[in-house]
């Protein structure tokens, strides 16, 4: 009985709580993306854009993947763990990113 | 199957029929939401570093020598790449251990960022006292 009324307060909680740690995820990538853009600004080549535009994706990416899982885990009784996809797309995208801005400071560096 | 016929077999028989997010059993879902959030935590604070390089590298030009702040611009980088991958993969072994009822796995990132948050602030303010 107490188990009951535990799960059901907890279970309102846990979609917002959620929902939003993925939403203000999304935030401070678009605010790494838009510091980002100013480094496009410092060369020519296309790949300058490349940081700023992959954690824009992300950003963008994360807020729908967000909110489809906050409305998602409010629907269902059951929730499944989070997609391990998504999970290694958001990590990987991130390595991808500082990648790219390491060699950009080293072909500075070069010059 | 019980545990112990599981540890006899080893993992590695184990792993290559099954993988290991369809092995054991379910976790509750509020420890599966946890761990996502924790996660994402983790992202935030890669990308919060990540953010941090490209300030130092191009908003700050007053501090330090040129040099100075491409060692650690490039440093911090590093990190924040280094802390977005761990992210996943803290986050697969916790999943895994919750799904094999297994206690979850002991981590040294933790003292090893407070360190170097510790040192990274004592450093820039250092900088910012010296040359700003």
């Amino acid at each position: 009985m107490q188990r009951e009324t535990t799960l059901a307060r907890d279970s309102g909680r846990q979609p917002e709580r959620t929902g939003l740690s993925w939403s203000r995820t999304a935030l401070l990538a678009l605010i790494a993306a838009s510091l980002s853009i100013r480094l496009s600004l410092s060369g020519t080549n296309v790949i300058h854009l490349l940081p700023a535009l992959l954690l824009a994706a992300l950003a963008g990416a994360m807020l729908h993947h967000g909110h489809q899982r906050s409305r998602y885990i409010e629907s269902e009784e059951v929730v499944t763990a989070a997609s391990r996809r998504f999970l290694l797309a958001t990590s990987s995208v991130l390595v991808i990113a500082s990648t790219i801005h390491i060699a950009l400071l080293l072909a500075r560096l070069m010059r | 199957m019980n545990l112990q016929s599981r540890a006899v077999e080893g993992d590695s028989a184990k792993d290559k029929n099954q993988k290991w997010w369809k092995t054991g059993t379910r976790p509750d879902y509020r420890f599966s939401l946890a761990n996502e959030r924790t996660f994402l935590a983790w992202i935030r604070t890669s990308l919060a570093i990540v953010a941090g390089a490209v300030g130092i590298d191009q908003f700050a030009s007053h501090l330090g020598s040129a040099q100075l702040r491409l060692v650690l611009s490039l440093f911090l980088l590093m990190v924040g790449g280094i802390l977005g991958g761990l992210a996943y993969t803290r986050w697969a072994r916790a999943e895994r251990a919750m799904r094999q009822e297994a206690d979850l796995p002991l981590s040294l990132l933790l003292p090893f960022l407070a360190l170097f948050t510790a040192c990274l602030s004592v450093g820039l303010a250092w900088l910012i006292i010296d040359f700003g």
